[in-house]
């Protein structure tokens, strides 16, 4: 009969127990962000209340990304009171669907830690692929093949397509396949020694440029192959970049 | 009895969820290595170090090139400059929880159609427990 009892009082604690323990409501915990063309940030305000009795203290409130920032308004939440948590990803040079996350931690044991899932959507204009080109010494310097789609967020039809590449060693030509669906052919003037440019592909009546890079991969103990990152960058300068390229001599 | 029904709740939940927290999703275990297979691979390997500027500048594995997606467009040729086909890539980034050497390693799979690609296993944390 005490040990009933006991089981009982034990239960109906803990049951108790779990209701007045201090625990967060959140709005939302995933949050959608849609970001246009020129933004640098998503931003998402992850809003919470505090429902419970007793004060919630934030313990930690980490991102798994260095990418992204958090700001908390408040260390402790009081009873009843509400706030929010910022969290800002760097967009810089991503694309597409981008999901980041942060831990929050409140010193509460059930449930320690609320995950929060920023969801970036970052448009996409047009899709090139592969975004580089290479070709092994002394393989056949064949054309290989770039294929440039517009998206759902290109806003406007792209009759044409302007390719240029930054060493006359790569020679290209560019075939519309379809409504905003090119074809770009890449052929390297040879394989027989290391050689690299960058192709930037401009649609019609646009400024956006894309870009691709196009490789002849040296053979062992080549200069190019060796290089630590700061000199094959010289050897990759382009020394047109900005100009014109030079027409060539006639033959 | 009524001490284990009060836990069902909790227990449909961390079965529930187990796979929802997005950087727990799993990689092909064919794409992940650990710090031990990756260090045996040595010379035929290039480090890729996805985390953000102050962060690899603060320390990197030796060798390794910066490529993180703050900076893609500028990082990018640089290492394509000194990749070769029979390199290993081994990407990786802070920790466990950081999903930034998944995006680095998808990336270079479908945009640049790299093959040999591999996502450190535990990240800079990880290497730094096996350099001791």
């Amino acid at each position: 009969m005490k040990t009933h009892r006991f089981i009982v009082a034990l239960t109906l604690s803990m049951l108790l127990s779990a209701i007045a323990r201090a625990d967060l409501k959140w709005d939302q915990t995933t949050i959608e962000v849609r970001t246009g063309p020129n933004d640098q940030m998503a931003v998402a305000h992850f809003k919470y209340q505090n429902p419970g009795t007793t004060p919630v203290r934030f313990k930690e409130v980490k991102p798994a990304c260095g990418c992204t920032t958090v700001q908390t308004q408040q260390d402790e939440v009081p009873p009843g009171e509400k706030g929010e948590i910022i969290a800002r990803l760097n967009i810089g040079d991503r694309t597409g669907v981008q999901e980041k996350t942060i831990s929050v931690a409140t010193e509460d044991p059930l449930p320690a830690t609320t995950v929060l899932t920023i969801k970036a959507v970052i448009p996409v204009p047009l899709e090139v692929e592969p975004t580089f080109l290479f070709w092994q010494n002394g393989e056949a310097p064949k054309p290989k093949t770039i294929t440039v789609k517009t998206t759902k967020d290109w806003k406007f039809p792209i009759r044409a397509l302007k390719v240029s590449s930054s060493s006359w060693d790569f020679q290209s030509k560019v075939e519309k396949t379809g409504d905003g669906q090119f074809k770009v052919q890449v052929q390297p003037s040879g394989t027989g020694r290391a050689m690299a440019a960058t192709l930037t592909i401009t649609p019609e009546d646009s400024t956006k440029t894309f870009e691709a890079m196009l490789r002849v991969i040296a053979p062992m103990g080549n200069p190019l192959e060796n290089a630590s990152s700061a000199q094959s960058e010289e050897l990759l300068k382009n020394p047109f970049d900005g100009k014109d390229l030079p027409v060539p001599p006639p033959e | 009895m009524i001490a284990g029904l009060a836990f069902l709740p909790a227990l449909g939940e961390a079965i529930y969820f187990r796979d929802k927290i997005s950087w727990r999703s799993p990689i092909p275990p064919s794409e992940m290595v650990t710090v031990d297979q990756a260090r045996a691979w040595r010379e035929s390997a290039i480090w890729i170090d996805a985390r953000p500027d102050e962060e690899f500048a603060r320390d990197h594995v030796p060798g390794a090139i910066s490529l993180n997606e703050d900076h893609w467009n500028t990082l990018l040729p640089q290492f394509l400059a000194t990749w070769s086909p029979e390199k290993k890539v081994i990407v990786y980034c802070s920790s466990l929880s950081c999903n930034a050497s998944r995006e680095v390693a998808r990336r270079l799979r479908k945009e640049a159609q790299l093959q040999n690609v591999f996502v450190l296993e535990g990240g800079w944390e990880e290497w730094l427990k096996k350099r001791k």
